[in-house]
């Protein structure tokens, strides 16, 4: 087994709110060993987001998130350390990569004084040295012409270029773990499986961490080694990325790999459903929360809260009392596919 | 169909209830709403409350300092500053208020048509931009001169002063309405211009024009005031807070109380019509329930 | 033989640049020559990415923009010179099933309202048939009587794009636009939208022209497909056929980039090179020759006629033998 970069035990985010405390993540554990990609997928609203913005701790403490939990980077739970260690932390042991490029970078500034703005911070480099490097980040993200590049402005970019550009920003100080929120979402797909096929290449050379957050589960399927499927601030199910498509334990994994249409063998005449929706933070069901929309529900999911249970393989774990029922033998469906069980 | 009927009454309650419910929570809306609403008020009832006429002079009692009989004290001419207060705000409240009605009622047209109409547009908003050059207190110091004083020419040239930068607001907002896809939705379905610009526009950008012809009553206010002490609003003996304020420069350090009362309402009802307006902004937008 | 519905011919779609002067200093070509017929019952796939013009074009052809050139027959009436009158009419053959459930509906307007506001503005029945209508839909699309009086920010997206869905229904359209009408939702929110819509296709005979940049959703949906590129139809052919296929280069990269669903399957890429060419001043010859891997010669001289390889299936290249 790799080193263990990071490792969160037991996080839990709420905020406070008009409408009271929603807690958005629910005793999260995962962990990401070195020079891997961890896929965190799930749908939007299942707290994917806010789990990663939380190893950052990204949102405002004072009033309105609160923490609870470990979250053990290098050693180190960052939780307990003040906002100034916390900004050491940022931008240069971990970095992040958001959705929106555009907005992500700053439009009075050229790409070269943003790239180096964080090598001034952290590595104290002088503004030449910085400026070698920026060029040199660019070249190392697959952008033409970089010394030309470094002098443009964001909106003489096109958002493939732009995202590189923020991941070239992200990786300025040669961070151990990358976290990319659904980077290649708002891009094309030519131009995101240039993106995807950078951040492999990156995660290889530099051999650092990296979790992915995505919905898109091809993306998973093609980059990821590990994958956590979350549901409702909760993970539902943790594998490899071959234990999750070829055996999903979860009903909720086995709907979300079901309903994607496939791009190779039979076409069948209607899509998998999962019934009904997401419910909302402050109306989250008691016993199993996946419970309301399962085929394979039964009387006794509604009343016991689930534990995320290893199957025994390694590192398999399912929050699920059925998955051995359901992985043995096709249990049946308690409600046809698709049927609609109230929105 | 009945059944849907009782659905519908249901949800209207409720809605209505969470309304007031919203409103009672927002804490400048009520703020604001309460000063607003006591000086609406006070404006009302001033026969009532008044303890004389405000014309009625008593030249024996010539600036009297505030006692119990004069509350606010007397002016030059022995009329009890209170009584004339409260008549003035008869005055002040009825400009602000119809200055507000009519610059949002027609600002909001000519943005809507200015939003839709690309000529239209482009004449509209340089006769705006034309206006907008001059500042606001000088035009209407300049139409006054022109129109005569009184109340109803006041009302004219507040009006006409504050219409460009509503049309302009108007406008804006229309314009992102405009790019909504709801918008070309109602095309897709063969509504006319007009059909789409108001039953579709209209209610969609009345958040902000609302907003802003608060800020217009509170900004009439001050700019009638304004008007009076120059000599040019609301013509005496009749009394406005400006009027009271003009008459009382005179005789500044001997009667402080025939500056300080009148600035002091117009000050709060400013305030609470400005409170109001930024309360409003939070309540009308549909997003946040 | 199949009932051809729409046919598009040369359809051209300019959209001015203007100056500092109000004067136009060029044209943006969103179309550009585009051509294509669709069939009763069937589902035409548009497929191409930001910018190629597909969404432009699902507006033109049915009149929501009025095209710079070319013409559309619908039921051989021509789109283009039709009246005001007559269009009104036609508003109730061609609609459309816009992408964001979130600006798709007047935030001030309850849902309700939404529909039989469509039935009132093309004059259909009194207040009270307007209702049952609409109360129909509701049902058929998966929303509750309950619902009718609601806002739609009260709506999942989901639940929007029923109403949006909805909406285009009531007028009993023969045509529906999809532009891109799951790309905002959720896989799972996605399915259930699908299928709602094959239901309808298939209860109601429609035929749907269906937006879209995600292939996957493309080759469940569609029946036939066509790829665009920088405002042209570069290719069009069955769904399975242009899948197993393709002929022109850039559908082969976009096939190549799209990920693979399955962990086991590595699969090899074509690498697209640059950036794509602005709109106002494409390339001479074949839009495609700057990032075409095998670009020749006469690729940038010449614009490439129309082959057909077979009867269903044409391409725009030169290199198409």
């Amino acid at each position: 087994m790799r080193e263990k970069i990071l490792e969160i035990e037991n996080l839990s985010t709420s905020f406070k709110t008009e409408r009271g405390i929603m807690k958005a993540v629910d005793g999260v554990s995962f962990h990401v060993e070195k020079g891997e990609i961890l896929g965190l997928v799930g749908e939007s609203g299942c707290g994917k987001s806010v789990t990663s913005q939380s190893i950052l701790r990204l949102y405002d403490e004072k009033y309105t998130a609160e923490y609870e939990g470990r979250i053990l980077f290098d050693g180190c739970d960052l939780l307990t350390l003040g906002e100034k260690e916390m900004r050491k932390i940022r931008g240069h042991e971990i970095s992040m990569i958001f959705q929106d490029a555009l907005s992500s970078l700053n439009p009075v500034f050229t790409v070269g004084n943003q790239i180096m703005e964080p090598l001034l911070i952290h590595q104290k480099l002088s503004k030449e040295e910085a400026r070698k490097k920026a060029v040199e980040l660019l070249t190392l993200v697959g952008i033409p012409m970089p010394e030309k590049r470094v002098e443009q402005y964001p909106h003489e970019l096109s958002g493939g270029m732009r995202q590189r550009v923020m991941i070239a920003i992200a990786l300025a100080c040669r961070p151990k773990l990358l976290i990319a929120d659904e980077p290649t979402t708002a891009l094309d797909v030519t131009v995101q499986a240039q993106i995807m096929d950078l951040i492999l290449s990156l995660n290889k050379k530099l051999s650092m961490g990296v979790i992915l957050i995505t919905h898109d589960l091809s993306v998973v399927a093609e980059t990821c080694s590990r994958v956590a499927v979350m549901y409702l601030g909760q993970i539902v199910e943790e594998g490899s990325v071959f234990e999750i498509f070829d055996s999903p334990s979860h009903p909720y994994t086995k709907g979300l790999i079901q309903s994607i249409p496939r791009m190779a063998g039979e076409r069948a005449r209607r899509l998998y459903m999962i019934p009904g929706t997401v419910p909302l933070l402050n109306q989250i069901p008691s016993g199993c929360r996946f419970a309301p929309r399962c085929p394979y529900v039964l009387s006794a999911c509604r009343k016991r809260t689930q534990e995320l249970l290893e199957t025994g393989a390694g590192g398999h774990r399912v929050r699920c009392m059925r998955f051995a029922e359901l992985e043995t033998k096709e249990a049946a469906p308690v409600r046809a596919a698709g049927e609609e069980c109230g929105v | 169909m009945t059944d849907l009927y009782a659905i519908r009454k249901k949800l209207l309650k409720e809605q209505r209830q969470l309304l007031v419910h919203k409103f009672f929570k927002n804490r400048l809306a009520v703020t604001g709403g309460t000063i607003t609403f006591v000086m609406l008020f006070l404006a009302l009832l001033a026969p009532v409350l008044a303890p004389q006429g405000p014309l009625d002079m008593i030249v024996t009692d010539r600036l009297l300092a505030p006692s119990a009989a004069h509350p606010f004290g007397t002016d030059t001419f022995g009329r009890d500053v209170f009584t004339r207060i409260l008549y003035g705000a008869r005055v002040s409240m009825a400009i602000g208020f119809f200055v507000g009605l009519i610059t949002m009622a027609a600002g909001m047209l000519l943005g809507l048509l200015a939003s839709y109409f690309k000529l239209l547009d482009e004449i509209l908003m340089r006769i705006c931009d034309g206006l907008n050059a001059i500042p606001s207190t000088l035009l209407a110091i300049a139409f006054m001169s022109a129109l005569g004083g009184s109340i109803t020419n006041v009302i004219v040239s507040l009006s006409i002063v504050s219409i460009p930068r509503m049309a302009r607001i108007a406008r804006s907002a229309a314009v992102v309405v405009k790019g909504q896809t709801y918008i070309e939705a109602v095309s897709a379905a063969g509504a006319s211009p007009l059909h789409i610009i108001f039953r579709h526009m209209a209610p969609n950008i009345l958040s902000p024009v609302i907003v802003q012809a608060s800020y217009v009553f509170a900004n009439a206010i001050i700019t009638e005031a304004a008007l009076s002490f120059l000599g040019v609003g609301v013509p005496v003996p009749q009394p406005s807070w400006g009027n009271i304020l003009y008459e009382g420069k005179d005789v500044i350090y001997n009667a402080w109380w025939m500056i300080v009362y009148p600035a002091v309402f117009t000050a709060l009802t400013v305030f609470g019509l400005n409170l109001f307006g930024d309360g409003l902004r939070d309540l009308l937008d549909p997003h946040t329930s | 033989m199949r009932e051809e519905i729409l046919r598009a011919e040369h359809v051209k779609m300019y959209f001015p640049i203007r100056g500092a002067l109000g004067k136009a200093v060029g044209h943006v070509k969103a179309v550009d020559d585009v051509s294509l017929s669709l069939y009763k019952g069937e589902t035409y796939g548009l497929v191409g990415e930001t910018g190629c013009g597909k969404s432009t074009l699902g507006r033109v052809l049915i009149r929501l923009l009025k095209a710079t050139g070319g013409t559309v027959l619908y039921k051989g009436e021509d789109l283009f010179t039709a009246n005001e009158k007559e269009l009104r009419r036609l508003r109730r053959e061609l609609q459309m099933v816009f992408q964001d459930p979130y600006t798709s509906l007047n935030p001030r307007m309850r849902v309700g309202e939404v529909l039989t506001e469509v039935l009132k503005i093309q004059g259909i029945g009194d207040k009270d048939s307007r209702m049952a209508d609409a109360l129909a839909v509701f049902e058929k699309v998966g929303l509750l009587p309950e619902h009718f009086y609601r806002f739609p920010h009260e709506f999942s997206g989901g639940q929007r794009q029923r109403i949006g869905l909805a909406r285009a229904l009531i007028l009993n359209p023969g045509l529906i636009i999809c532009d891109e009408p799951v790309s905002a939702l959720d896989v799972s929110v996605q399915s259930q939208i699908i299928n709602l819509l094959l239901d309808m296709q298939e209860e109601r005979g429609l035929t749907y022209l269906f937006i879209s940049h995600d292939m996957s959703v493309i080759r469940y949906i569609a029946d036939r497909v066509g790829v665009m590129y920088l405002g042209h139809l570069v290719e069009e052919a069955p769904v399975d056929e242009l899948f197993a296929d393709p002929a022109h280069p850039y559908t082969k990269v976009l096939l190549s980039a799209v990920p693979s669903d399955n962990p086991h399957v590595k699969k090899e890429r074509v690498i697209l090179e640059g950036d794509l060419p602005s709109p106002a001043d494409p390339p001479a010859g074949c839009v495609f020759c700057t990032r075409c891997p095998y670009a020749k010669e006469i690729c940038r001289e010449k614009k490439p006629g129309r082959t057909d390889i077979n009867e269903t299936h044409r391409v725009y290249c030169h290199l198409t033998k």
